[in-house]
């Protein structure tokens, strides 16, 4: 009889473990704050439990002028927790403001786990025998908030890279729902897709060897209108209404200067449905030049870590659902 | 129930029938022969089996993710089967083969609950601790029942875990060791089931060779030689005890360990290898721990071996090859031997491996032909050939010399062959 209830008890364990998981996931989706987060996604399968699209966030990698003091100080070990601070724009997407070892003061921010030592090499030099590699303090953070999967039924999954678009084509966010709790624990609770479409190409490479007046690529952003309505957006000549942004901020000369946009009127550009419209970055002009080991250079000309995109300055377009930016690229003409 | 046992069960009513054994005899000689294993182990496997194949199929069932069915519906769905399976397993505990098949199929429905889970909530954790729950899940049956399969189930379970953490994650976890030494070994000891010992003391030593390849592979040799002498010792202890039902186990916890042992004796003989494997770093403190335990444990295993004088050919190897490899290696470590005195040191050590396995080898084929015992001769047999194929490599260098060692393996083993044959014919009337 004794023996029955340990196997009562040994049974019980089994739900409960499992059901407990499941609820405490329950009452975040019920009880979390609602944020956005804009992605694009990839479509692996898991063996276990089926189809799901891998995510990518652009807070996944953390760039050194997000870090804290601390971890600028002590570096991060691999499976390390750390928080993520957001800041969230009017059209209540939300993007990585810094990266700490210890909870933020102000809701809401992410848990995540550090993917890789970092910086890498320093880490490898003084624990292992194995040869470091290139990854330096240079690098971005590599982090997983737990928000990188979503499970689609079978077949589904290709559907949705199908909709996202070709890395060469056009693009499609994918804007995520999620639950964050007030401990940071983020679970998803559904998605939807952007109502525009980015494509970022380069339409002129430079030539090997070239000079630095004609070192880098002329970049052309396209945006593409995919739902049934007129969206608009201001617009000024030029590409005005856009600017170029690093990936990571290093120096103090940045924003670029941008003489031809002064006293330029913002009109309205209206796109019907299917309606393209692009903007195109020589970026061989002078302005465009960073400063780098103390002199003015050419984008083709710098390391290949220094990496651009191309934005809209609105931060809020109450027409589009999603933030206008393009894929990051280098000023030689590679697209990431 | 093997072979032997069942030509015995058959023979004994035959002769008592034949009246070449009075039924009193036939008793004695019943128990003097128990069937070891628990009965009926075939069947529990096979049953396990299916019940595995069982939990499989509801897993990739549900990695379907039908989008028409509520979440709620998946969820209950599955607990449900959950419960219903464990409890069928209850109420037919009168049928024990039938009965650990449920429970099986209950703790495979468990893991497939813990998938739906995280597809449901696309949960992207830490993926192996699904297998640690699985596994712990799958334990705390095992012990309350107490069953079999769900002991297989367990080790399966763990294996996974830290074969995940281990090769995906680049994680030591040595939680498995620590989980395989501490919750199953006393679960192979109340069920006193020799297959499921072999099977815990294999996975044991993968589980710690992963764990510490991972990080320190310099350590890998030497652990796993105190791991294995540490187990060859204390299943001698454990067979000296005449009064321990558990007697049947030791020799199988043995095996795996006695199987490492003799590949890396031979693995020993390379000169270079050698060097190899033993000149290692100690660069954390778990490295240390482990070091000094296993060897002040397998130390004191071998002092009450040789105090009882319960000393055996295997006992006396696996001591020897500590004494030949770790004891230099631990006087370099402590700087109370020079470089150059380690490496001059390791060059006898590996001559004294050879010679030490030569002896052995010629030891077990003589003996073997002469006694008669098949598997002592070819175990022989094989262990010199293995060492004639080794020397071959590294010391010959000439045709000739290459013909010779062919022409004297092939001698030596036509010449016990024959002599195994000769013995054979003459102990038959």
């Amino acid at each position: 009889m004794k023996r029955h209830y340990f196997v009562l008890l040994a049974i019980a364990f089994q739900v409960v473990a499992v059901a407990s998981i499941a609820l405490s996931k329950e009452w975040i989706l019920v009880n979390g704050k609602e944020v956005i987060f804009q992605t694009a996604p990839i479509d692996p399968r898991d063996i276990f439990r089926g189809d799901y699209v891998r995510l990518d966030y652009p807070f996944s990698h953390i760039d050194t002028d997000q870090l804290s003091a601390d971890i600028l100080t002590s570096g991060l070990r691999k499976g390390q927790k750390v928080y993520l601070s957001l800041k969230v724009n009017p059209q209540g997407i939300a993007q990585g403001k810094q990266l700490s070892t210890t909870p933020p003061s102000q809701m809401p921010y992410l848990t995540g786990q550090v993917k890789n030592h970092w910086p890498y090499r320093d880490y490898m030099e003084q624990h292992s025998r194995s040869k470091p590699t290139s990854i330096s303090s240079e690098n971005p953070v590599q982090i997983k908030y737990g928000l990188e999967q979503y499970y689609v039924e079978q077949g589904a999954g290709l559907e949705m890279e199908k909709t996202r678009g070709r890395r060469n084509g056009f693009q499609v966010p994918m804007l995520i729902h999620a639950a964050v709790s007030e401990q940071g624990e983020a679970l998803i609770r559904s998605f939807e897709w952007a109502n525009i479409a980015m494509k970022t190409e380069i339409i002129k490479s430079p030539e090997r060897n070239a000079p630095d007046d004609l070192a880098s690529a002329t970049v052309r952003f396209t945006l593409l209108n995919r739902g049934t309505t007129a969206i608009s957006l201001p617009w000024k000549e030029n590409g005005c209404s856009f600017s170029l942004i690093p990936t990571t901020k290093r120096g103090d000369d940045l924003p670029f200067q941008r003489p031809e946009c002064l006293n330029l009127l913002t009109k309205t550009k209206t796109l019907e449905a299917n309606e393209q419209a692009f903007v195109d970055f020589d970026l061989n002009h002078t302005q465009w030049r960073v400063e780098h080991k103390g002199e003015k250079t050419a984008m083709g000309k710098l390391p290949w870590n220094y990496r651009f995109r191309i934005i809209h300055n609105r931060a809020e377009i109450t027409t589009i659902n999603a933030k206008i930016v393009s894929r990051a690229f280098h000023g030689r003409g590679r697209v990431d | 129930m093997n072979k032997h046992h069942q030509w015995l069960a058959q023979q004994l009513p035959e002769w008592v029938d034949d009246k070449l054994l009075s039924p009193e005899q036939a008793e004695k000689l019943r128990d003097r022969h128990p069937a070891t294993d628990s009965s009926g182990i075939g069947r529990l496997l096979v049953t396990g089996a299916g019940a595995i194949m069982i939990g499989l199929g509801v897993i990739l069932l549900f990695a379907y993710n039908w989008a028409e069915m509520s979440k709620l519906m998946k969820l209950a769905a599955i607990f449900s089967a959950l419960s219903a399976a464990h409890l069928t397993g209850l109420l037919k505990r009168d049928q024990q083969v039938l009965s650990e098949g449920f429970f099986a199929v209950g703790t495979m429905l468990m893991g497939s609950a813990i998938f739906l889970v995280g597809q449901i909530y696309h949960l992207d954790s830490h993926y192996p601790n699904a297998f640690l729950l699985w596994s712990v899940g799958a334990l705390a049956l095992a012990w309350a029942l107490p069953s079999l399969t769900q002991a297989f189930m367990t080790i399966i379970l763990i294996v996974c875990w830290h074969l995940m953490e281990v090769l995906d994650f680049q994680l030591t976890n040595y939680s498995a060791f620590l989980l395989i030494l501490i919750a199953i070994f006393p679960l192979v000891w109340r069920l006193n089931s020799p297959l499921l010992a072999r099977f815990a003391s294999a996975a044991l030593f993968l589980t710690l060779g992963l764990s510490i390849g991972i990080v320190n592979d310099e350590m890998i040799a030497i652990t796993l030689l105190l791991i294995a002498s540490g187990m060859i010792f204390l299943a001698e202890i454990i067979k000296q005890q005449s009064d321990l039902p558990q007697k049947g186990i030791a020799d199988e916890i043995t095996k795996p360990a006695a199987l490492l042992l003799v590949i890396m004796m031979i693995s020993f003989t390379f000169d270079d290898l050698l060097r190899e494997l033993f000149l290692f770093k100690l660069n954390e403190p778990m490295d240390s721990a482990t070091l000094w335990g296993t060897l002040a444990f397998s130390q004191l295993s071998f002092c009450w071996l040789a105090s009882k004088r319960k000393l055996n050919l295997f006992v006396i190897l696996t001591e020897l090859s500590i004494i030949l490899t770790v004891f230099p290696s631990l006087l370099l470590q402590l700087e109370l031997l020079s470089l150059p005195t380690w490496k001059a040191l390791i060059t006898l050590s590996s001559i004294s491996f050879n010679l030490i396995l030569l002896a052995t080898s010629i030891w077990m084929m003589f003996e073997g032909a002469k006694e008669g015992d098949r598997q002592r001769m070819l175990r022989g047999c094989f262990l010199f050939t293995i060492l004639a194929i080794s020397r071959y490599t590294d010391l010959f260098d000439s045709l000739i010399a290459r013909a010779s060692v062919f022409l004297i393996v092939g001698i030596a083993l036509f010449a016990i062959g024959n002599l195994y044959q000769r013995n054979k014919q003459g102990g038959q009337p």
